[in-house]
């Protein structure tokens, strides 16, 4: 690059400048004297009805502004831009339907609220739970939108940033000018959030968000009302998709959504929110981009050496292998511990069955299951021990108990080593019209597991929901619809904590999993970077593409959105950082346009010095990008 | 505007600062223009940089068209100058060598030295010569100039490169009217300059064979431009490092204060003075000889003469300059003058040349 800057010299020449003053230089943008305004609009699930009070609060939790709204969901105020405000809504109307599409349990004789008398809380019908609402804000300049939530409540009471939690620039919660268009997947989650405190709060009257939550970030023994509020969370995207009547926008965002739900409810380092003074001018965006530039070596539009051997090792280690020989255990388990075991109908007696392929040893007391054989032509062997058992209609039924297994296929070999086994199922029992007889739900089956690869060792934490359900044909199929795999990928060259989940998209569509929508979170320390973290959603071979990428990346605590274009050699980069900071930079050839924005005010220019992109600050400042 | 005013404000004529003044009135002009390179002939150094390279550390000319009037010993006139002066490292023209040539660059670091100056001004002068001694043999003759220009550069670059590599550090200050080394920060309205500069001329006739003389041209000489364009910063040497955690810390490669967005600047301009003494020996009605040095910058150039006389007050001469190692030819009475001087008449290898005329009408 200094070559490109360099060759100025001599070339000043004999030539001087003539009389024609042929000015080739930029126009003048008029981008110096900036004013700014800032307006906050809002989003609450709609099963929360929209009337109700909006007060708005300053940094200290002094009500600046109460107003009455008709609507939340149309409601906008202004606010001073580049403070720290939050935002309350107490809605006037404090009943919540059931959210679940399948219902919402049993409940008593006599609840006035089961209108139709079958003692079930029915989809619709109204529920005794009710929640609050508020979220923390930054105002940055333009157009902010702040989702309200029940958890977005009880992150805001704590102090906490849920920047990096997010696996965003921003929390789930806040969008900014920049990151308005991703104001479906904000609404879905904010809906997962609101959805599964609904459902909690019926399962168990005493359940609150917040006390979850609290045990969660204090890393309390019991989290289970954390856990099942998770779990929750996670089940109103398979609730959607696996729904005829759920809501079409989530499809295409199934992926992003099921990240940050997973994110959220597992992240670790919850830290306070940060109230520093925010000027309109500061350039921590570009001291933010220039550092990830200079870890992942960026500029040369591929990652670095070191980087791009890892990632292309984890693209090997979660490659198809992987994913069958976890398929292959998940649905062997289920399928053998619901045609044979309490839960099947008839409730099988012990002894020797053949399952297609597998030979299964059944015993009754204890329970045990010995199954050797292949499934999904992959062979295949599981020692399995349950202690307990539960059998509830309300509640579900519950296996916990010690499991061995292995799983082969080829190179890869999926191990589970004395572990415990956790297996759910919702007992809900949703009637088809187009086959009533057919058993239909949700598994979870949730272990400890090892797979080990030719490069390495992937172990960690499995957590796979199979759903039963009837298709447009009438027929009962099974399908896994949700993954989570929690754990840490270990090989010469790296130790890198992963978190990976799929969502099948499409259900009703084509092939059984043909349209699962993966994620990736990866945490590994490398050169220059010793905090380094990365999200991504979509296909794990093209892990270390970078021509059209969309990316989380966060060093020293800093997140970063990355947005990367590649058409035809013209390169767009969109960085959006923190408090809804964002840089546009658009190349072609030698030419580089954009800019440096703050929400939706310009506050430098975008251009070139002698090939080398950098920003122009109205006051002449010229700072190179990296 | 300012060199409108200045332009009205003459119409008369003047006089070569050394031509005798017997007649009261004269109309006068002068032009003088020389260019002198080292490292590469003239052509290839504007060009492509592309002939064998030489040793050199500097290269400029000097262009000056004056016409003017003069009575009795005082002098007035119109002057156009165009001057550019470069002073460089030897290294980084072989920097420069390599990378137009596309050559192989040395595993080390570069030296990146370079610093330019150069203005086209149009102004007025006045001088007045003042006669001492027996005769008036002693002539001294102070000429001050008053000059607008609005066309300029003055840059400085320092600093190393490492080979061809992104490594090395650079400083760079840099002031001009046209922005042809960024091409990107030319200021919207050209700068105001106004300038002025002081020559001093000395001649001695010591005797009817020996005459000797001393020159300084710009002694002082000062401009200052107004809103002009700037660019001032440096790239960095390492660009990321990295902290005790084996964090990455990093500063931008190149940063630069700039003119941008009418953030313009007021400079002052300045030029060395260029020294010259001559000696001027009558041999015979028929011959005489010159020795003159010129001391420009940290070059300085001997100059030996042999004239012919002829007619009346006709003389031709020829001659021959160390360090430009050029020949000089030339042709001169008291009303008119031609010299001619380079090292090559194969203009596409000469690394100096000059062409010197004048014209006096005496009344």
């Amino acid at each position: 690059m200094l070559k490109q800057i360099i060759p100025l010299g001599i070339a000043i020449a004999l030539a001087g400048c003539g009389s024609s003053s042929d000015s080739d230089s930029s126009e003048s943008v008029a981008v110096s004297e900036i004013a700014t305004s800032s307006s906050v609009s809002f989003y609450v699930s709609n099963w929360q009805s929209p009337q109700g009070t909006l007060n708005v609060l300053d940094s200290d939790g002094v009500v600046q502004e109460s107003i009455e709204v008709e609507n939340i969901n149309t409601a906008s105020v202004s606010v001073t831009p580049l403070t720290f405000n939050s935002f309350e809504f107490i809605p006037s109307d404090t009943t919540l339907p059931c959210p679940r599409f399948t219902g919402c349990g049993r409940t008593v004789r006599g609840d006035v609220n089961d209108l139709n008398a079958n003692r079930l809380i029915d989809y619709q019908e109204l529920t005794a739970v009710t929640l609050n609402y508020k979220a923390d804000a930054f105002s940055a300049p333009g157009v902010n939108k702040v989702y309200l939530s029940p958890l977005s409540k009880a992150i805001t009471e704590e102090g906490f940033s849920a920047t990096q939690a997010s696996l965003s620039a921003t929390p789930f919660y806040h969008l900014t000018h920049s990151n308005l268009n991703a104001s479906v997947e904000a609404e879905m989650v904010t809906n997962a959030f609101t959805y599964a405190a609904i459902l909690a709060g019926v399962a168990d009257s005493s359940f609150s968000v917040e006390s979850a939550f609290n045990t969660f970030t204090n890393l309390e023994t019991d989290q289970q009302a954390w856990q099942d509020y998770s779990d929750l969370a996670a089940q109103y995207v398979t609730d959607n998709l696996f729904s005829d009547q759920g809501n079409a926008l989530l499809k295409n965002v199934a992926g992003q959504v099921k990240q940050t739900i997973a994110s959220v409810t597992t992240f670790a380092n919850w830290q306070a929110r940060s109230a520093e003074v925010q000027s309109l001018d500061s350039r921590e965006l570009l001291v933010d981009t220039r550092d990830i530039i200079g870890v992942a070596r960026l500029q040369e539009k591929s990652y670095s050496d070191e980087l791009d051997a890892k990632f292309t090792e984890l693209e090997g280690a979660f490659d198809e292998d992987t994913q069958r020989t976890l398929d292959a255990l998940s649905n062997a388990l289920n399928e053998v511990i619901t045609n044979y075991s309490p839960l099947a109908d008839g409730s099988t007696p012990s002894g020797q069955y053949k399952l297609r392929d597998l030979d299964i040893d059944y015993n009754q007391s204890p329970y045990t299951w010995a199954i050797t054989g292949t499934y999904d032509e992959l062979p295949i062997t599981i020692d399995l021990s349950i202690p307990t058992f539960r059998v509830s209609g309300v509640l579900g039924n519950k296996i916990e108990g010690v499991m061995s297994a292995t799983v082969t296929n080829g190179a890869t070999v999926l191990s589970v080593d004395v572990s415990e086994l956790l297996i759910e199922f919702d007992g809900i029992d949703a009637q088809s019209e187009l086959n009533p007889e057919a058993d239909t739900g949700i598994t979870q089956v949730t272990t400890n597991v090892i797979i080990n690869k030719a490069a390495g060792k992937l172990e960690g934490d499995l957590s796979v929901n199979l759903n039963r359900f009837v298709n447009s044909l009438g027929e009962e199929s099974t399908t896994l619809s949700t993954f989570d795999f929690n754990g840490d990928y270990v090989s010469d060259i790296q130790n890198t904590a992963f978190h990976i989940t799929a969502v099948e998209a499409s259900p009703f569509v084509g092939e059984d999993n043909d349209d699962l929508a993966f994620t990736f979170e990866l945490d590994f320390p490398f050169s220059g970077a010793s905090d380094f973290k990365f999200a991504y959603v979509g296909d794990v071979e093209n892990l270390s593409e970078l021509t059209s990428t969309d990316i989380f990346v966060s060093i020293q605590n800093r997140a970063l959105d990355l947005r990367i274009r590649d058409v035809s050699g013209n390169i767009n980069l969109i960085a959006k950082g923190e408090n809804g900071r964002w840089l546009d930079v658009k190349q072609k050839g030698r030419n580089y346009s954009g800019g440096l924005y703050f929400g939706d005010t310009k506050i430098a220019d975008v251009t070139a010095v002698r090939g080398i992109p950098g920003v122009l600050f109205p006051n002449g400042e010229f700072e190179s990008l990296f | 505007m300012k060199k409108k005013i200045l332009l009205l404000g003459f119409s008369t004529a003047f006089i070569s600062p050394l031509a005798s003044a017997d007649n009261q009135i004269q109309i006068f002009t002068h032009f003088d223009a020389e260019i002198y390179t080292e490292a590469q002939p003239v052509q290839a150094f504007v060009d492509d940089f592309d002939a064998p390279l030489k040793s050199g550390d500097s290269a400029f000319t000097y262009n000056i068209f004056e016409v003017g009037v003069g009575y009795g010993n005082f002098k007035v006139g119109l002057q156009s100058r165009y001057d550019y002066v470069l002073n460089f490292d030897p290294d980084t023209a072989k920097y420069t060598h390599t990378e137009k040539n596309d050559l192989e660059f040395e595993d080390r670091f570069y030296t990146y030295y370079l610093d330019a100056k150069q203005a086209t001004s149009n102004g007025v002068f006045v001088s007045y010569d003042f006669k001492f001694l027996d005769k008036n043999a002693l002539t001294i003759t102070p000429k001050l100039s008053v000059f607008a220009s609005s066309h300029y550069q003055d840059a400085t670059v320092n600093g190393e490169i490492f080979s061809d590599e992104v490594e090395g550090a650079v400083t760079v200050d840099y002031n001009f009217s046209k922005d042809i080394l960024f091409k990107e920060f030319t200021p919207s309205q050209k700068p105001e300059g106004l300038g002025y500069s002081l020559d001093i001329f000395a001649d001695w006739q010591v005797n009817d064979e020996l005459k000797v003389g001393f020159s300084v041209k710009d002694l002082l000489y000062k401009t200052q431009y107004e809103d002009s364009g700037s660019v001032k910063g440096q790239t960095t040497e390492i660009p990321f490092s990295e902290d005790d955690n084996g964090d990455i810390i990093t500063q931008p490669t190149v940063s630069l204060k700039t003119s941008a967005f009418g953030n313009t600047v007021s400079h002052d301009f300045e030029m060395e003075m260029r020294l010259q003494a001559f000696a001027d020996y009558r041999i015979n009605d028929r011959f005489s000889t010159q020795l003159t040095l010129k001391r420009y910058d940290k070059d300085t150039f001997s100059q030996l003469k042999g004239r012919i006389h002829f007619w009346d007050h006709w003389r031709v001469q020829a001659g021959y300059e160390t360090k430009s190692e050029a020949f000089l030819v030339g042709i001169e009475n008291e009303y008119f003058g031609l010299n001619l001087q380079t090292d090559s008449l194969d203009l596409d290898k000469a690394y100096y040349a000059n062409v010197n005329w004048y014209v006096n009408i005496k009344f």
